[in-house]
């Protein structure tokens, strides 16, 4: 009975917090380990960075601003999901941001560190065979 | 004449599902008997095994004697700090191997992880927070491992890049920085992760770790 009440107390305030804070809403995962890290829902990341069309050869050098709302444009189109990373890496360049490895495609879109702001970053989630399985926002660090 | 029937039928199934209870019971002594160790050359091993009247099906549940076996508890934590497709082979294999003790590997990677962050506020790649991450993650591994096991988990975790790679070299290099800096302090009792987060910010005004792309340094 109080797991109960414990878990339903729960579920009402991590409700309230998302309601209150659209910013914090997040993809849910069964992945344990992703399911520990903040992404970006597609409505959150599109009132946060707005959206412009990927531009694969102006997005390397592209200002962060830009950057990040081509992001959210490929998170809609996803394209390169069910592609190998290495294409990506070798059309969008080296990383510039970190995610678990440098096998994982990661591109800062926000840097937050000397503005007091989150820091954000694309990232290509891939499979076990190194594939494109999903295309996300990520906050790389905090405030 | 109905009921004696069933009896008889129900006697039938009973024998014929002791056999394979009592196989089923007898293989896994024998093969726990047999002490061989689960992994890759597994089965083929125990394909060979001896086996006496009791036991000559064995040989034949080796594929399922091998591979079916609870996964330790350690194993079902490890979840919560890997990203299992983002392992290397190299990677994979050693968890396979070592799994408590690859627990403490990414365990201690999140750690430094976390050190990073609080610090740089940023988890960067080839610059200063990269080098600071690697140094963190390689003490403390010095901590938790031997030294040779903390060697192995850090290069395999490098493994899927080229020698040559820059950022390969770069990592390698502070991971080594790391370990060396851990010793020294392991020696003088004085090895925590906030020994090793001063050393790491010491060694980058110094100019003794490896950063390709300067950021800046922590405000």
């Amino acid at each position: 009975m109080n797991k109960h009440i414990r878990g339903m107390t729960a579920c009402l305030l991590f409700g309230l917090l998302g309601l209150v804070n659209p910013s914090i809403a997040v993809q849910s995962d069964s992945d344990p380990y992703l399911s520990a890290r903040v992404f970006l829902e597609f409505n959150s990341a599109l009132k946060k960075f707005g959206t412009q069309p990927f531009n694969m050869k102006f997005f390397p050098t592209a200002p962060l601003k830009i950057k990040a709302a081509m992001a959210v444009d490929l998170m809609k189109s996803r394209t390169w999901v069910g592609k190998p990373a290495v294409d990506v890496q070798k059309s969008l360049g080296k990383n510039t941001g970190h995610f678990w490895s440098a096998t994982v495609p990661a591109y800062i879109i926000q840097e937050g560190w000397n503005e007091k702001k989150d820091t954000w970053q694309l990232v290509f989630l891939i499979d076990k065979r190194g594939i494109v399985s999903d295309i996300r926002i990520h906050r790389n660090c905090c405030l | 004449m109905f009921l004696p029937l069933v009896k008889i039928e129900l006697v039938l199934i009973l024998f014929s599902l002791l056999p394979s209870l009592s196989y089923g019971i007898s293989c896994e002594d024998w093969f726990k008997n047999s002490k061989l160790q689960k992994g890759p050359t597994c089965a083929d091993k125990c394909g060979v095994l001896d086996t006496h009247m009791d036991t000559f099906p064995c040989p034949g549940l080796c594929e399922k004697l091998c591979a079916d076996s609870p996964k330790p508890k350690e194993m079902l934590s490890l979840g919560r700090y890997l990203y299992y497709p983002g392992l290397t082979p190299e990677e994979k294999s050693l968890v396979e191997q070592f799994p408590s003790e690859a627990l403490k590997v990414f365990l201690a990677k999140e750690r430094a992880e976390w050190g990073c962050q609080r610090i740089f506020h940023r988890d960067g790649v080839d610059d200063e927070s990269d080098a600071f991450r690697h140094f963190v993650w390689a003490g403390l591994l010095e901590q938790d491992l031997s030294s040779e096991l903390a060697k192995k988990f850090l290069d395999a975790h490098e493994s899927n890049l080229p020698s040559n790679h820059p950022s390969k070299s770069m990592d390698l290099a502070n991971n080594r920085a790391g370990l060396l800096r851990a010793k020294e302090l392991k020696k003088n009792g004085m090895l925590s992760q906030s020994s090793l987060e001063a050393a790491a910010m010491t060694e980058l005004k110094n100019g003794s770790l490896i950063v390709l792309i300067p950021r800046g340094m922590p405000k």
